[in-house]
């Protein structure tokens, strides 16, 4: 499991890309790339593509991220997430606060 | 460092005693066994050089007696033997010995060995003080947490307990559990139930659930509908839960009488109604953010609204039920969990069922957050759906007479439902215990009669059908929202008539009223009809009576107070 944050200093967008099982075990790590990104005026891409599972404080996580990249006025994009973890995302009303694919 | 050397030959622990000294460290001596124990224990020497072959009492027996002296210390017993004595070396061990040094001595030897050994004592005092700071700690967060417990679970059963009609199964991971059921009735004979999860598990999920449950049972006590709870509970966690903590929850109310139950569900699984055949009738998906997320103006305070027959039973469960994993890491699902309501649906406590399912499946498995399971009985004939009538608690208030007139303009029937805030302001001047929950249900009644019926012109023959019911609802949120004139007063009156003190209360609207004479005869006929609200303040009432073509409802209420 691991969280890979890819972006230049002055990029407009970061990318990060989750594998693993997406829960508390990833806070540290999270809170980590949280803190190397300011977070203002950028827009985020969040690659999924590699997460087996997710659990409630992931969606903590999340929400911490978009507090962090303006809130109401943030741009974040969760992108490739398997069908079950869509469920998941929805189910907490995700959809409505982040751009999910 | 301080050695104790005990050895009988003089000779030889002298040659000890000066290859000791050389190097610098401090040397007791003992001539036996005997002595050895009482010089270590009047010491407390840093290591021991123990002899075998002693007068009074040999090496093995010292050996013993120091080891027991030191309790959970460490203090090296290095036995002092001959190169090829292994069978008196192996006994020393034996005897809790922890090394050995061969004669004839070699300083050099001596010195490396005692250094190692010395190494070894200070790892162990390092990690036994370590274990007795861990030790203090645990036994303080151990005292905390039961005070902590005892706490939560004061605030968190205040509501009524046993309601009888709930079966819950509940399976924390730890003392603490981040789920919460919480239920209570309402003033109106109805029962709120609410199934939370908080982020997470352990203390720091159970911290959110004493506010929560403040207000839910506050709100409740005070009339308060089931969307307004949510809302407040939104505001009160998302201003004390930090950003990545929340509180999933469905909340639903319960209302026999009015044949209804009204859900609000924000990301929690699926809520499931089985009608009495065992079929799901009903499955109501979230909709909402969790509490504690979204801003005020963004809260959305819809409910689902499901008409009852009267003979259902209601599921609810937290993502712990569904999360759970087996050996092969698949998780237990909510097809699964379908599966076994599906195939269980007579049984009479289906918890149960799902209960051994979920652990049948997860023998070997993992179950990583609290579970929570609730099965409510809707059955008509039950006494716990109706509120126990409070009797009077000796605080006697004289009665008095008063009027309280009030005036909501199309604006404010938007927003506010006034009557739990009157109920309260009227509790204020007077004690009405034991009839609060009646003169809840006939101002509650007349009110949303004077709203649906006179200012949104809604017709309550369409709420016959299970759709239509629905579709009554939805109409009434699109009117109510369009409604731009009109009013609702509401006035009340205590007054002495006759013998006793009676409630008059009426309520007046500004719509186009309706066919009141043939409703008033209907009434008398028929008990079943479809506005149920208002035989039901019928009967309560002594009178009740409609003016100004039905825009005027006129209620008295014997109060003998």
């Amino acid at each position: 499991m691991s969280i890979v944050l890819k972006s230049e200093p002055g990029d407009s967008s970061v990318a990060i890309s989750i594998t693993g099982r997406f829960d508390f075990g990833m806070n540290s790590e999270f809170r980590k790339v949280l803190n190397e990104t300011d977070g203002a005026n950028k827009s985020f891409l969040i690659d999924m593509s590699g997460v087996e599972d997710i659990d409630s404080s992931a969606l903590g996580m999340l929400l911490l991220l978009r507090e962090k990249a303006g809130g109401d006025s943030s741009n974040i994009k969760i992108t490739k997430c398997r069908p079950d973890i869509v469920d998941i995302l929805k189910m907490a009303n995700f959809h409505t606060m982040f751009t999910i694919s | 460092m301080e050695i104790l050397v005990a050895e009988d030959s003089d000779l030889s622990r002298n040659v000890l005693v000066s290859i000791l000294k050389k190097y610098g460290y401090d040397v007791i001596e003992a001539i036996n066994g005997e002595e050895a124990v009482n010089l270590y224990v009047e010491h407390q020497p840093d290591i021991v050089l123990m002899d075998i072959m002693m007068p009074v009492m040999d090496g093995f027996i010292a050996t013993q007696k120091i080891k027991q002296e030191m309790g959970d210390k460490f203090v090296p017993v290095i036995i002092l033997t001959a190169v090829n004595d292994t069978d008196a070396l192996v006994k020393a061990i034996e005897y809790g010995a922890d090394d050995y040094l061969t004669k004839p001595y070699n300083s050099q030897a001596i010195h490396a060995k005692i250094m190692a050994l010395a190494r070894i004592r200070k790892l162990h005092d390092t990690i036994e003080s370590h274990r007795s700071i861990l030790e203090e700690h645990q036994m303080r967060m151990d005292a905390e947490l039961q005070i902590a417990e005892h706490i939560y679970n004061c605030v968190l059963n205040q509501g009524e307990k046993g309601l009888s009609l709930i079966k819950s199964f509940v399976k924390p991971v730890s003392l603490f559990n981040g789920d919460i059921i919480l239920s209570a009735h309402n003033p109106s004979g109805g029962i709120h139930i609410m199934l939370g999860d908080f982020t997470g598990h352990g203390l720091s999920a159970a911290i959110g659930a004493i506010p929560a449950s403040e207000v839910f049972y506050k709100m409740t006590g005070k009339g308060f509908a089931i969307s307004e709870i949510a809302y407040e509970l939104n505001e009160r966690l998302r201003h004390i839960l930090p950003v990545n903590m929340f509180c999933a929850a469905v909340i639903i109310e319960i209302n026999v009488e009015r044949s209804s139950l009204n859900v609000w569900n924000g990301g929690m699984p699926d809520l499931l109604v089985l009608d009495s055949n065992g079929d799901i009738k009903s499955q109501v998906a979230s909709s909402k953010s969790a509490l504690g997320i979204p801003a005020s103006e963004k809260f959305d305070r819809n409910v689902e609204i499901i008409s009852l027959d009267g003979d259902e039973r209601i599921f609810m469960c937290s993502d712990g039920l569904t999360d759970v994993r087996n050996k092969d890491e698949e998780k237990f699902g909510i097809l699964r969990y379908l599966e076994v309501i599906k195939s269980h649906s007579k049984h009479d406590v289906l918890v149960e069922r799902i209960k051994d399912a979920v652990y049948e499946f997860s023998a070997d498995g993992v179950r990583p957050d609290d579970i929570s399971l609730v099965e409510v009985s809707v059955n008509k004939s039950l006494d716990s759906w109706h509120a126990d009538e409070r009797v009077g608690d000796g605080i006697s208030t004289c009665p008095s007479s008063w009027t309280i007139s009030l005036h909501f303009e199309a604006d404010a029937l938007k927003t506010t439902n006034p009557i739990p805030l009157l109920l309260n302001f009227m509790m204020g001047i007077q004690s009405i215990e034991g009839h609060r929950e009646r003169i809840y249900t006939v101002l509650s009644e007349l009110f949303v009669n004077a709203l649906d019926h006179g200012l949104l012109s809604l017709d309550s023959s369409l709420k016959e059908s299970p759709t239509g019911f629905v579709e009554y609802y939805k109409e009434r949120d699109e009117r109510l929202s369009s409604l731009t004139e009109g009013g609702i007063d509401i006035i009340v009156s205590h007054v002495r008539n006759g013998e006793g003190w009676k409630m008059m209360l009426q309520v007046i609207d500004t719509g186009s009223g309706f066919d009141y004479e043939k409703f008033e005869t209907s009434l008398h006929k028929n008990k079943g009809l479809s506005g149920r609200g208002i035989p039901l303040v019928f009967s309560l009432c002594d009178s009740l009576s409609f003016s100004n073509e039905g825009r005027t409802a006129s209620a008295r209420y014997s109060c003998d107070l």
